[in-house]
């Protein structure tokens, strides 16, 4: 234990600089917000107390700068802080040091919190934050109008995906729910599976079930539809086609599939709350937690590209057919997050290093070569996209699913029938 | 001072803080722990990670429930570890999660006496279920050790995989699902009972000659196959109808220690540290290249319930129904000494009355529901000075009995603190009326909890009450008895009791006496 150790210390004293605060006012054309500023120099080194001394000083005539003198301060190559809430898939992307780096270079020092894209929308203190970035179009929308923001922006997208495991695919094959399409992509027959899971099918009801002959149901694993948007896009996927392959649009077709929705998530029992959590199920716990997972093909290629020597193993990805895209949609909260969310959509840098994370971009020339070359092949184009229901509709479902979890609680809180005793007697 | 000031006097802070990091180095930064008991194995891990990290862990210890409770009680922490999250998650307390990354895996599986294993066809990795284990249960084959799930999350963790796969749904459990009949039968097999994984371990040891197995961690498992002291090796099985594994999430909870959280996760999750945790606390590293050896590939995990009010219902379920019944057994200490308010502005026998009052629902916390007297429970109180004196027994007919908790109350409130101390006659008069439950009686599990302030100076002592000790039969030699200090107690002598009878004791000097009450509830 001596090179690791000091690597952590020295590792984390990189990150230390000093901060000066100054009201960004005129540049947010907010009310004078106090931001943490960075001066270009990193503190690298801190050679004990008459640098502490030194330091104390600084930090002193720090303070009477940004008391007195602030509106002058501003130089031209300031960096301005932003601080957004995002969703868990996108983390490693806002926090590989490239990114940082570049956003930097554009005068943007990002700090980021993870929230699942569904909460967003419920926060009090959105107001605080320069953006919000969840996934999804519908959460997208939904925080748009909550923080009124004129345009949001989607600087890249992913396909839905379901995470599996050779030996389960092979069972789906055996029984017709999965085939395997130009070659080498696998494609889940939607109708079929959403049919085997809402009969109450267990693993072992299939034929040629060896490798997996469990009594547990055949269940997609989500996160939570209530928290979270990747939860919320297999129950837009799922109403498609429990509706007959049409988009839900009115309150009877809500009504109609309501109900083998509601079973589709409450017989998971415990849900995540975003999407990080049931992919690290299946990599950290395997398939006897996580059979079939529903995830962002981001998640998955961004994972293969860290693991190479998981490729062409037991880890498959089952594309749904049917099948819905996530797009992820950049929503500015103020005047800095809307030029950070340009710059996220533009910047070719910034681009590539997502497709680095697994993300689709505009240029899909530029992806699919990239995936290529790093042995990982995916499907250029998928087909059979549907888009999800309308907010309002979609919104009525998952609240549909709010109510079937509040009424499933079977609950006298005392764990039987019995009133509570009195307190004396 | 204007607001503005206070940031940039917060970046001196930090930058002093920076300066004193003991290496060359990085800034010190203590990140102030919520943590289950059980990983306090891994404190020597902490101490290195402060030295290479500069984040200083300060472990709090509670237990997962109590943890809820008082994080819901508005109790702050920068961050929480425990065996699971997940009742946290589904709990008020469940918003106040930023992050969580998790750390190692132990699997609750069954270690089983090698013999027994073979005898049973269990052993060399053969599939066994949940159900195979509940038939050689009702079949009188297996006897076993097992964590109170109502305080300890390895005994949370079987009861859930258990009555999951014995309703045979397929779903996340309902409880009203829960196969009854097959439960009670089960749980008949339960020998030892244990509020902690880390003292299940050590009453499997003292017990090992009258039980087959243990149901626990797999990591406890390994910890025990290690040691010595245990006469016959103990074969894994893992449930192929489902089981738990405890995932370790060490959950940030203050945004603002974000940095200082991160190091001490890289630390954590580095290749040679998964390792040095998979060596020295046998649980499994996250990272499966770090692993030292081979475990069985595949876990079929058992899904966790919807809500926390399936949690709750399960648990109370188990504790009122399903449970093999408890006789419990309060000898209370009523002498003169008891009227001494020891500084606290409390006399110690208002002390016992609030702690009867917690046990006879008086306290709505989680832990405090858990805690209270359950149905087809039987209740002994006797208190004594020179002689015994009250000694009365109460049964629970129901969940909540409003006639037992009122009659406990009353009982309390008319303690009036008087004379000499008898300690060893009055453990006599308890365990004289404990034994005859073995021909009235058997299926219940007794225990005794003795509370006493002052030294024993009358009637037996502790030479005379061993041998009548020893002189009991096998059923009597059974009993735990767990002492709790106040006052005057001599600590030692208690101790004593606590080692002669395989129970546990307590010292209520400078903690809460309802606290510790609740806490022998696990014991019971």
């Amino acid at each position: 234990m001596s090179e690791g150790p000091n690597a952590f210390c020295n590792g984390a004293l990189r990150e230390v600089r000093p901060v000066l605060f100054r009201p960004i006012g005129a540049l947010a054309g907010g009310a004078g917000r106090l931001r943490p500023v960075e001066p270009s120099m990193p503190v690298r080194r801190l050679l004990g107390p008459l640098a502490l001394i030194v330091l104390v000083v600084a930090v002193g005539f720090a303070i009477v700068l940004s008391t007195r003198e602030a509106g002058r301060q501003r130089a031209a190559r300031a960096v301005v802080a932003v601080h957004g809430l995002v969703g868990s898939e996108k983390e490693a992307y806002l926090r590989d040091p490239r990114v940082l780096d570049e956003l930097r270079k554009n005068g943007f020092d990002l700090r980021i919190e993870t929230a699942g894209s569904r909460e967003m929308a419920k926060r009090t203190d959105l107001s605080t934050y320069d953006f919000a970035f969840p996934a999804g179009a519908p959460a997208g929308q939904r925080l748009k109008v909550i923080v009124k923001a004129k345009d949001v922006y989607t600087p890249f997208f992913t396909p839905m995906a379901v995470a599996s495991w050779k030996t389960i695919a092979n069972i789906m094959i055996a029984n017709g729910i999965v085939k395997i399409d130009g070659g080498h992509y696998m494609i889940v027959d939607m109708p079929k599976l959403l049919a085997a899971e809402n009969e109450g099918k267990r693993w072992h009801d299939f034929k040629a079930s060896s490798g997996y002959d469990v009594n547990k149901s055949v269940l997609v694993t989500t996160t939570d539809p209530r928290k979270s948007n990747s939860g919320v896009m297999y129950a837009a996927l799922a109403s498609y086609v429990l509706n007959g392959n049409q988009v839900v649009q009115s309150d009877a077709q809500v009504q109609r599939v309501q109900t083998q929705i509601n079973g589709l998530f409450l017989r998971q029992g415990f849900q995540e709350s975003s999407s990080a959590g049931p992919f690290e199920d299946y990599v950290e716990i395997g398939m006897g937690k996580a059979p079939l997972v529903m995830i962002y093909e981001s998640q998955f290629i961004e994972y293969l590209l860290a693991h190479a020597n998981d490729r062409g193993g037991q880890k498959v990805l089952l594309y749904p057919r049917p099948t819905i895209y996530t797009k992820h949609t950049f929503v500015p909260i103020d005047e800095a997050g809307d030029r950070l969310g340009q710059l996220l959509q533009t910047d070719p840098v910034l681009q590539h290093l997502a497709v680095e994370h697994g993300f689709r971009i505009q240029d899909s020339a530029y992806s699919s070569d990239f995936w290529k070359r790093n042995g990982i092949s995916v499907p250029e184009q998928l087909i059979d996209v549907v888009d999800p229901p309308s907010f309002e509709f979609l919104e009525d479902l998952i609240t549909g699913v709010e109510r079937a979890y509040t009424s499933n609680q079977e609950v006298p809180r005392d764990g039987s029938n019995d009133s509570r005793p009195g307190r004396n007697s | 001072m204007r607001p503005r000031i206070l940031a940039p006097a917060l970046a001196a802070l930090l930058l002093v803080a920076a300066a004193a990091c003991g290496g060359p180095s990085a800034p010190k930064e203590t990140l102030d722990v919520f943590a289950g008991s059980e990983l306090k194995d891994v404190e020597p891990i902490l101490a290195d990670a402060e030295r290479a990290t500069g984040v200083h862990v300060a472990m709090t210890y509670t237990g997962t429930i109590s943890g809820i409770d008082r994080l819901a009680g508005g109790e702050r922490h920068d961050a929480a570890w425990f065996a699971q999250d997940k009742y946290l998650a589904l709990s008020s307390a469940g918003k106040s999660v930023r992050t969580r990354t998790r750390i190692m895996l132990s699997p609750v599986i069954l270690g089983v006496k090698h013999s027994v294993a073979e005898r049973l066809g269990w052993s060399g990795g053969k599939r066994v279920s949940w159900r195979d284990v509940q038939g050689a249960i009702a079949a009188g084959h297996f006897r076993y050790a097992m964590t109170n799930p109502s305080t300890s999350n390895s005994g949370f963790s079987a009861v859930l995989s258990i009555s999951t796969a014995l309703a045979g749904t397929g779903d996340a459990l309902r409880p009203s699902e829960v196969n009854r009949a097959a439960i009670a039968a089960f749980y008949r097999g339960q020998k030892v009972v244990s509020g902690s994984s880390g003292w299940l371990s050590d009453a499997f040891l003292a017990a090992q000659d009258r039980v087959d197995g243990i149901i626990t961690y797999e990591a406890s498992i390994a910890a025990l196959d290690a040691n010595p002291a245990l006469r016959e090796k103990l074969d894994r099985v893992y449930p192929s109808d489902g089981l738990v594994t405890s995932d370790y999430p060490l959950d940030l909870l203050d945004e603002s220690k974000h940095d200082a959280y991160d190091r001490l996760v890289a630390y954590l999750k580095s290749p040679e540290v998964q390792k040095r945790i998979a060596e020295t606390t046998y649980r499994r590293p996250i990272d499966p290249s770090a692993a030292t050896q081979q475990y069985p590939a595949v876990l079929q995990e058992t899904a966790f319930p919807a809500s926390a009010a399936a949690v709750q219902q399960l648990l109370l379920r188990f504790l009122n129904q399903d449970r093999v019944p408890a006789h419990s057994f309060y000898v209370l200490d009523k002498t003169g000494s008891m009227d001494n308010e020891d500084g606290t502005g409390k006399s110690r026998i208002q002390r016992v009355r609030e702690a009867l009052d917690v046990l006879a629902g008086g306290d709505d916390s989680l832990t405090g529901q858990f805690a209270r007297f359950v149905d087809r429970e039987r209740i002994t109180i006797i208190t004594f000075s020179q002689a015994p004196e009250i000694d009365r027994t109460f049964q629970m007919t129901r969940a909540n009995d409003p006639g037992v908790f009122a009659a406990v109350r009353a009982l309390g409130a008319s303690l009036a603190p008087d004379g000499n101390t008898a300690i060893y006659t009055a453990l006599e008069t308890a365990l004289q009326e404990a034994v005859r439950d073995e021909t009235d009686d058997a299926g219940r599990y007794a225990t005794i909890v003795l509370m006493t302030d002052g030294e024993n100076n009358r009637g037996d002592d502790f030479a005379r009450f061993q041998r009548k000790w020893n002189a009991l039969s096998q059923y009597g030699r059974h009993i735990h008895i767990f002492p709790i200090f106040i006052g005057e107690a001599n600590p030692k002598e208690l101790q004593q009791i606590a080692d002669l009878t395989g129970g546990r004791a307590f010292d209520a000097r400078s903690q809460s006496l309802a606290e510790i009450f609740k806490e022998i509830r696990g014991y019971q």
